[in-house]
């Protein structure tokens, strides 16, 4: 997938504040934002792909070495739950992005399809004989949301909070 | 109770006495003396044979023998038998003066040799009566030439192999060999009931095509059952040693014949014969890994039972399953429907589905209706499975039940606790009936029936990623199960319980197990061989409380027995 900041994405919405959600593809062209001379939505729009970018990066990341701290604005930012083992975006739904008024705070509510591995705790028989056997845990799937908080600081946008629910 | 050298109830119900190792040393003495009895002549050819035989692991071991059945080890003179299959002699004796003794497996061709040291007493085996054996490799010392580096080993081989085996005793098992590391076997003689059972095992490939077996009863008797298996020629030599329950001694050897049962499909990688078992760390001699379910198994009182559900720890399909990982979601087809369903020799239930997972129940049409959570699956269209607590009963039961509500037909393994046993254990009993409601058609006097389709048969089950099994349907009466190795996927621990299976339609069975002295679990699958899918219903108590929770998992189909001729008519009727 590009990451190219200017590229569009049909399943990507930008809201503002408490307006309406509004579907990014359906947002003006840059050249007629340009032509409105509007500065200020211009750099809207490069905040929404700066989120964009920021949130894909953050799931590959978490799919591969697993280290946020760039990412994030405080050590307590990420809680993804145990035992996750993969996370993807579930194309079949729509990733929402909420920009604040001032610009400064946004949030971002992406459905996932996430794996996780729990430990074989449970005591009926057959993970009582899988631990015999040697078996530590089992892997299994489900749907979340990944829902996300980010705040703009000098050095550009970074996580505030990402939660799954 | 009195001792039953073979039980009438079934082994996992018996009480075998704890023999101590003076008991087992007194009743061992003579036997050393006069070694192994047979139905048929052991052989004595090996008069004046000095046999020393390296090991891997104990060094050098000397036997002398003498004439008749003498044979000199350790300094001490005892009886020996001895049977050869093909070019392999199976060796027996015990050590006088101890609780011990050795099986040999000499191949004559190559001089290598299997030693099964043997002994009662000193573990690692838990009771003292149940016997140890550790098993070395090596080769028979003998001319001037190089010593051989091949040994006999450990083998997948016979994995997936079943043969119904006669001894010249004219004792009858069908042996299955669904794992590397345990067996599943099924007296049809000395045991009344058509019960199969589930013991550790080792399996030793010696040539080609003859192996060398071994299974302890451990759990049980702690019987040791053995044999050299030619697989061309379909015989066997054998020999057996140990306490039955009527604690006396067996010692014996015998020849058999078999009969080739078929091959089950392995599931190790293609390419992979590796068949050591699961090391164990700092391994004492002997030590393997055994399954015992039932000192793991919660025991509790029916008092504790009350208490624990009164506490409120009762989990009805409100949380994830690992059994059901890979399961289909339930079904809310049932939503909004009323229907009755009347029991042959059991009660009328009725219900309303008043949202796709509440129900309100009735029982033989008088008092208050009563609400319940419940889940439901539709596996094939228009069968449903669904199953509830009967809230208030005093044995806390649940209904599983089958319904097709094309045929109007149902069947319930009605699931309850407080079994003569362990309080917490679920017993299990299978209603056959019809439904009566609005466009369900009446079947009259038509009714599901158990039924043989799947007996021989075993299927995979993939549960969630990492958690997976393998059921063997091995009698009318039998489920057994076998769980994969997390490091290699070779199938390995097997246990197994009372099983029953009812045809719903053809192609769809509705199959069920209970963990008798084993973890106490009733499960429950309804089979669509169509789709090679399941969804089932496990109902469990231990100290964690009462819980229904889904079973759903693909399946895959490892082949099938044709064993039906061996069980009578009778065979499912036995009762746990």
């Amino acid at each position: 997938m590009s990451e190219n900041p200017m590229s569009t994405d049909r399943r990507s919405f930008l809201k503002t504040g408490a307006l309406v959600a509004t579907p990014l593809v359906a947002a003006a062209p840059v050249a007629a934002l340009a032509a409105d001379d509007s500065r200020a939505k211009l750099a809207r729009l490069e905040d929404e792909r700066a989120i964009e970018r920021l949130q894909r990066t953050f799931l590959r990341q978490l799919n591969g070495a697993g280290d946020c701290g760039e990412f994030v604005a405080s050590a307590d930012a990420v809680d993804v739950g145990e035992g996750l083992r993969s996370i993807a975006e579930d194309l079949r739904h729509e990733t929402t992005v909420e920009l604040a008024a001032d610009g400064r705070t946004a949030t971002a509510h992406c459905p996932c399809r996430v794996e996780r591995e729990a430990e074989l705790t449970g005591d009926t028989t057959l993970e009582r004989m899988a631990r015999f056997e040697g078996h530590g845990g089992h892997r299994y799937a489900e749907e979340r949301m990944l829902a996300m908080e980010f705040v703009k600081g000098e050095d550009g946008w970074r996580i505030a909070k990402a939660r799954l629910a | 109770m009195a001792l039953e050298a073979y039980p009438a109830v079934p082994l996992f119900r018996y009480p075998y006495t704890q023999l101590s190792e003076a008991q087992i040393a007194a009743r061992l003495a003579p036997a050393a003396q006069g070694g192994p009895g047979s139905k048929g002549p052991l052989e004595t050819d090996l008069a004046g044979t000095n046999l020393r035989i390296d090991l891997d692991g104990p060094g050098t071991l000397f036997w002398r023998f003498g004439q008749g059945n003498r044979v000199t080890f350790d300094g001490r003179e005892g009886g020996y038998g001895a049977l050869t299959l093909d070019h392999v002699t199976l060796i027996a004796h015990l050590v006088p003066g101890t609780t011990s003794g050795y099986a040999i497996a000499w191949d004559r061709h190559s001089n290598l040799a299997t030693v099964l040291e043997l002994w009662w007493g000193g573990g690692p085996a838990p009771h003292t009566r149940e016997i140890n054996r550790a098993i070395w490799h090596g080769y028979v010392q003998g001319g001037d030439g190089e010593a051989p580096t091949a040994r006999h080993a450990p083998t997948i081989r016979m994995e997936g192999r079943a043969y119904a085996w006669t001894e010249d005793t004219g004792l009858r098992t069908i042996e299955y060999y669904p794992s590397y590391t345990y067996t599943h076997w099924v007296e049809l003689d000395r045991l009344k009931d058509s019960r199969g059972y589930s013991a550790p095992a080792d399996y030793i490939q010696l040539t080609e095509d003859i192996y060398l077996f071994a299974r302890v009863e451990a759990e049980f008797s702690g019987l040791l059952h053995m044999y050299l298996v030619d697989s061309n020629r379909l015989h066997q030599a054998g020999l057996r040693l140990g306490f039955n329950g009527a604690d006396e001694l067996e010692y014996y050897m015998f020849r058999g014949t078999g009969e080739w049962l078929g091959q089950n499909a392995r599931f190790e990688k293609l390419g992979d014969f590796s068949a050591s078992p699961i090391p164990i760390e700092n391994a004492r001699k002997g030590e393997r890994r055994i399954y015992r379910p039932l000192a793991t198994m919660d025991k509790m009182t029916p008092a504790e039972v009350d208490a624990v559900i009164a506490a409120g720890n009762v989990h009805v399909f409100d949380r994830p399953s690992a059994m059901a990982g890979n399961g289909t979601p339930p079904s809310g087809a049932l939503a909004t429907r009323s229907f009755a369903i009347e029991y042959d020799d059991g009660p009328t239930m009725e219900y309303r589905f008043v949202s796709n997972d509440q129900l309100q129940w009735r029982k033989d049409g008088s008092g208050d209706w009563r609400q319940a959570r419940y889940n439901a699956w539709e596996v094939m269209p228009g069968a449903f499975i669904f199953g509830h607590l009967l809230q208030g009963q005093p044995n806390h039961d649940c209904h599983i039940v089958v319904a097709d509500l094309e045929s109007g037909l149902a069947t319930n393994y009605h699931g309850f606790l407080n079994t003569p046993y362990f309080a917490n254990e679920a017993g299990a009993e299978t209603l056959f009936g019809k439904i009566a409601g609005q466009g369900i058609p009446d079947p009259g006097r038509r009714r599901h029936e158990r039924t043989r389709d799947l007996l021989g048969r075993a299927f995979t089950w993939e549960y969630s990623p990492g958690l997976n099994s393998m059921h063997l349907y091995s009698t009318p009466n039998t489920t057994s199960w076998i769980i994969p190795n997390a490091a290699t996927g070779h199938f390995g621990t097997e246990w197994s319980g009372t099983g029953d299976f009812v045809k719903i339609r053809d192609q769809l069975y509705f199959a069920r197990w209970q963990e008798e002295a084993c973890n106490g679990t009733l499960g429950t699958l309804l089979l669509n061989m169509r789709t090679m899918h399941d969804a089932g219903i496990g109902y469990h108590c231990g100290k964690n409380g009462l819980s229904m929770s889904p079973v759903g998992a693909p399946a895959r189909h490892a082949g099938k027995f044709e064993v039906d001729r061996f069980f009578g008519p009778d065979a499912w009727r036995t009762k746990a």
